[in-house]
């Protein structure tokens, strides 16, 4: 089971049942603050975190950023922009751990996200 | 818009400007707090300038030309992302070595008078055109006032369940029924007073979600501030930074009391209503969202925010319109409550594990309040645009609304009544001169 950590800050709720209806029994999903989320993925305890805020980088990333270093993280929707599939997927190929997006969008970046981290994690088992 | 140009305004615009360019380039303070945790990496050289640039023009651009304008355009006040997102990219555009500063500086400076002189010489064009919908952009904030008083009930239910939730929403508007019908009297005295219906129902709204959150605190591991143990160097390279940081705080309150700048399209609306009472309240409501966050972001990035937590709009809106006395009261309490706000970082970092309640009512907070802004600001939006053609405004919004959704550069929700409403009263001035939109004789 891949563990997900829902961090900062908006929406946190949403995000959660979005992804419990989308991946029944295939994700652990918790909700924390920014701080205790990107902690877990530090520590190990969780293997992914996502945040939305309006910005998608600042109460969505900004702490995780700050704990994990960009080289974990990304954002892949500001207002403004979206990135694009092929865009996702990359970041996921290069190990980033937690990603932000702009609230609004949670549905149109999730679930490309997840089916990208979850086919990672199978082909790793 | 709202402010006079004059020599004071212009000259608080130039130093908004220059001060904030001049904190982002010497990599003292930004305003996006996503982009604060990025300058560790550039400080410690893992990333160029030219890197740290781009970061922040591709974070902020989009907001401040999708969020920023519109919005400011509309509620006649500049909305203080404008600037302070625009300086941000201006002060990462230069070196922060020799010369630099200097014209970061000035380039800040210079963008602040020329947002000035922009946005009412937008205003101006707007007024000539032979369909005049500026009457109309009002109309946009308009469900704000009335409407904001729900979100308390909002934070409640997310925190503590759809009940409570439900009870405070049935109490707010139990609170604004009572006050209207018996909320002015006339004393003894022959004095009258009348109490702001709105404003006590979100001040009781406010009241009770704070004592919502402090009944329900969760437990914490107690990890929090071990983890934030090891950012002091920050903390202590924040202070070194107090005095222009408390200067640059002044003129943010300056500006604000001279109705250049608003915190938040809330409070901007109100405040151009001329409901200041209101309008603090809400900006309070605001900063408690945003203490935590920019709080955080502050430590675990040693850069500050040019307007620290948004606190200190609160007493900065209280002394608009007094006069010469109100100016320097702001200036100074701006000032004091940004060296405040410093000098208590490390205690934030320290206490962070014993107010999770609170931590947690900032990010519901922030949800609940953008939520509500989404749906008025559309609903505004929808009816501004209908006020200016009955025929196709409804048409208008309900579409721009929809495609934006699937858009793959999505402009904020938030941004969709404003900019629909300017874009509707541009194009029906377009169809005006080929006849398709004849103004009626009033």
């Amino acid at each position: 089971m891949v563990k997900v950590v829902v961090g900062g800050q908006m929406d946190k709720q949403m995000i959660a049942s979005f992804l419990e209806k989308r991946y029944p029994n295939q994700l652990s999903i918790e909700i924390k603050s920014d701080i205790e989320g990107a902690l877990a993925i530090k520590s190990g305890a969780a293997d992914y975190y996502v945040g939305a805020c309006a910005t998608g980088a600042g109460g969505a990333l900004g702490i995780a950023v700050g704990l994990l270093g960009p080289a974990y993280t990304a954002s892949l929707s500001i207002p403004g922009r979206i990135a694009s599939e092929e865009e996702i997927k990359k970041h996921v190929a290069d190990g980033k751990k937690a990603f932000g997006m702009v609230n609004n969008d949670i549905e149109k970046v999730l679930p490309i996200l997840f089916d990208a981290l979850l086919a990672k994690s199978q082909a790793c088992d | 818009m709202a402010f006079e140009i004059n020599a004071l305004t212009i000259i608080v615009m130039a130093l908004l400007g220059g001060l904030s360019a001049y904190l982002a380039n010497q990599n003292i303070a930004v305003f996006h707090d996503g982009m604060r945790p990025i300058y560790p990496q550039y400080l410690s050289g893992v990333m160029d300038r030219k890197t740290l640039f781009a970061t922040s023009l591709a974070l902020s651009l989009g907001l401040v030309i999708g969020f920023g304008l519109p919005t400011s355009i509309a509620g006649r006040i500049i909305i203080i992302h404008t600037i302070l997102l625009a300086c941000d990219i201006i002060g990462a555009a230069f070196s922060d070595q020799g010369n630099g500063k200097w014209i970061a500086a000035a380039v800040g400076a210079a963008f602040g008078v020329f947002l000035l002189f922009g946005m009412q010489g937008i205003i101006n064009v707007f007024s000539v055109l032979p369909v005049n919908f500026l009457g109309n952009l009002g109309t946009v904030g308009s469900l704000i006032i009335t409407t904001f008083c729900v979100f308390p009930a909002l934070v409640v239910a997310y925190q503590s369940g759809l009940r409570n939730g439900i009870i405070v929403l049935a109490l707010t508007m139990l609170v604004k029924q009572v006050v209207t019908l018996f909320g002015s009297w006339t004393t003894a005295g022959g004095l009258k007073i009348a109490l702001n219906p709105d404003g006590m129902a979100l001040l009781f709204a406010i009241l009770a979600m704070v004592v919502s959150a402090m009944m329900h605190s969760k437990k914490t591991e107690g990890s929090m501030s071990a983890a934030f143990s090891v950012f002091e160097d920050n903390i202590v390279r924040i202070k070194k930074n107090i005095l222009i940081l408390a200067i640059t705080g002044g003129v943010v309150a300056l500006a604000t009391t001279l109705l250049l700048v608003a915190e938040g399209p809330a409070s901007l609306t109100l405040t151009a209503e001329g409901n200041y009472n209101e309008a603090a309240l809400v900006a309070l409501g605001r900063a408690l969202g945003f203490i935590p966050l920019v709080m955080t972001t502050a430590i675990v990035s040693g850069l500050y925010s040019p307007a620290g937590t948004k606190t200190l709009h609160v007493p900065a809106i209280l002394f608009i319109n007094m006069g010469i006395m109100g100016m320097a009261g702001s200036f100074v309490v701006g000032a004091l409550i940004m060296a405040a706000e410093i000098l208590l970082l490390g205690f934030i970092a320290k206490g962070l594990d014993k107010f999770p309640g609170m931590k947690d009512m900032g990010d519901n907070t922030r949800t609940a309040m953008s939520k509500i802004l989404d749906l008025a600001l559309l609903i505004g939006g929808a009816l501004a645009a209908n006020a200016i053609a009955p025929t196709i405004g409804y048409i208008w919004i309900f579409g721009l609304y929809f495609l934006n959704q699937v858009s793959k550069k999505p402009v904020p929700t938030m941004a969709i009544g404003p900019l629909g409403a300017i874009l509707l009263g541009i194009l029906v001035n377009i169809l005006h001169l080929i006849g398709l939109f004849p103004v009626n004789p009033a």
